[in-house]
């Protein structure tokens, strides 16, 4: 071998290196999987996906990588099949909520029913934001996408902008994730400004007890009314029911078990780091992913606002007052919005315990934000 | 340039004094003629195919005309109708065709200045085209629809588990009841 064979050799070697492409997109992306790596890890931020995020977010961002494009023999590489048959297939959200389903106890819904009409009014930010984000100059399939992560609902987001606008689907379901992991730092502001003393105050009746069968028909009650009504969102709340129904039959221990444990984490891994690998540093760095966030704050806090308000309309009418706080838990965000309810409850009575009250509005926001989904997918389908 | 040749003719022939230049050279004018011709007709088309950057059919007749909106009647089928603008938007995003059996609704969800048109059949005879503007009133009527929409399905939900619950818990009450009077005869009996 001559010299000039040796330098073409060493030439060749350093241009299959990443080397000489990097671009400064890279380091900043870098440290925005940084940022959200280190929410998980140390301030323990929604770890379980944030942690797989941040890394999808890390590992595409490094130029020359065989992960989201296509190989030379027409195959696509390994994150892009991740992506391609759990997101662009839906089968992921849907999947996760199988395992949601499986995991959630209706009771305090079904014992208190007419919590779901707080669920619908904390859908006000969705629809806000909607109106919000068309005067920044997005599309309306693009607002509607954000509009949705107010709900607090991350599988439903991903479904939703999946369906209207693919392209932002790793800003969007990321801002919903992390706005869920902030949820007690964002709502309580808002639940007291909105709030006096003395509703914060008012003590709730016992919920009275759920029978089995009440909890096994429920699924397939709501199953029936919300694919008579609002049919766009069957595969995604029709999984859901269907987790629930394994759960309450009580006859099928192991399929639940493993929707509730194996089967969620699995799509969990898969998710994140598909979501993660849709945040290529040429596609995110410009305006749009800053506004969603920003459109996305905006959201949520409505959405707080729209169940906070709800709950004292609602009063206006009924003998049994319902405590406001519980409003802010209209948000899906299970069950970390009725667990910040309790704990703001009890700043202001020690002996007020409303968290049970507050999953019902939790629950009820989960079938609000599909329902409001499935509005929105009904507009442009 | 044979339409340029005729026109020139015409304005030779009838205003001698226009057309007569200082060399008389008749290809120079007759070319100057056919491009000022040309700048005259563009704009003329290109108002013609558009309202609010909308493809519009040439010809028919002007029913309503402001603003923002624009209706015109054709003598042309419904289905060469809609075939001109499946074909004039087919490289179009965010465009919604709704057939709607003698109507087809083709609605933009992009940023366009133009928010649907509508292709409806009349007595299948004729064709009215309307163009209507893009307009804030149409987004917010939707999504407060939408919103009570989302009020509607959760009110259903809460009507039928509330008549659901009323009805189980008075059968399972009742079943309870009559388990406990059974006991009681049972224990009646043993006494």
């Amino acid at each position: 071998m001559n010299s000039y064979e040796m330098l073409d050799m060493l030439n060749g070697i350093l241009n299959s290196t990443g080397l000489f492409a990097l671009t400064w997109r890279c380091p900043v992306m870098w440290a925005i999987a940084g940022l959200f790596i280190y929410l998980a890890v140390v301030r323990k931020f929604e770890p379980l996906l944030l942690l797989p995020i941040g890394f999808g977010i890390f590992v595409v961002n490094f130029p020359l990588v065989p992960l989201m494009g296509t190989s030379e023999a027409g195959y696509p590489e390994l994150l892009r099949v991740f992506y391609h048959y759990g997101l662009e297939w839906e089968v992921i959200p849907c999947v996760m909520f199988l395992g949601l389903g499986a995991m959630t106890d209706f009771g305090p819904l079904i014992a208190n029913p007419k919590t779901l009409l707080i669920g619908a009014g904390a859908q006000l930010g969705v629809f806000v934001t909607f109106i919000g984000t068309i005067l920044f100059g997005f599309t309306l399939k693009e607002a509607a996408s954000v509009g949705i992560i107010g709900g607090a609902d991350g599988p439903t987001t991903i479904y939703l902008t999946q369906h209207l606008a693919p392209h932002m689907l790793g800003a969007n379901a990321l801002a919903a994730y992390s706005y869920m992991a902030m949820v007690p730092l964002i709502q309580p502001p808002i639940m007291r400004w909105l709030t006096s003393d003395g509703e914060r105050k008012i003590r709730m009746r016992q919920l009275r007890e759920v029978s089995k069968l009440e909890k096994t028909l429920y699924p397939l009650l709501a199953c029936l009314v919300i694919a008579i009504l609002v049919p766009a969102v069957v595969p995604l709340m029709g999984m859901f029911m269907l987790g629930n129904l394994m759960r309450e039959s009580g006859v099928v221990a192991r399929l639940t078990n493993t929707a509730e444990n194996d089967l969620i984490n699995i799509v969990t891994i898969f998710l994140g780091i598909s979501v993660g690998a849709t945040m290529h540093g040429d596609k995110f760095l410009n305006a749009k992913p800053l506004l969603v966030f920003a459109m996305g704050l905006v959201s949520f806090a409505v959405c707080t606002f729209g169940g906070i308000l709800t709950v004292k309309v609602m009063n206006l009418f009924l003998k049994e007052k319902i405590n406001p706080l519980i409003g802010s838990a209209g948000v899906s965000a299970v069950p970390m919005a009725a667990r910040v309810s309790q704990l703001i409850g009890q700043e202001y009575d020690r002996k007020n315990y409303l968290l049970m009250h507050a999953m019902g509005p939790n629950l009820a926001g989960v079938v609000g934000t599909a329902a409001a989904a499935g509005m929105l997918l009904a507009m442009f389908e | 340039m044979i339409l340029g040749r005729q026109v020139y003719s015409f304005l030779a022939n009838n205003y001698p004094g226009v057309m007569t230049g200082a060399n008389g050279d008749e290809t120079v004018k007759v070319t100057i003629l056919m491009i000022a011709l040309v700048v005259a007709a563009v704009p003329t088309v290109s108002l013609a195919d558009d309202f609010l950057e909308a493809p519009v059919l040439s010809g028919g007749t002007i029913v309503v005309s402001r603003e923002g909106c624009l209706e015109k009647v054709y003598g042309q089928t419904y289905e060469e109708v809609v075939a001109f603008y499946r074909d004039a938007l087919k490289d179009q995003p965010d465009l919604k065709f709704r057939d709607r059996g003698n109507t087809m609704v083709i609605e933009d969800f992009g940023n366009r200045p133009w928010h649907s048109i509508t292709v409806s059949s009349i007595d299948g005879a004729s064709v009215k085209v309307a163009i209507t503007k893009d307009s804030w009133s149409w987004v917010l009527g939707s999504l407060t629809v939408r919103f009570i929409g989302v009020f509607a399905v959760l009110a259903v939900l809460y009507l039928s588990m509330s008549l659901s619950g009323a009805i189980i818990t008075s059968f399972l009450s009742r079943k309870e009841l009559g388990t406990i009077r059974a006991g009681q005869t049972l224990s009646r009996e043993k006494a």
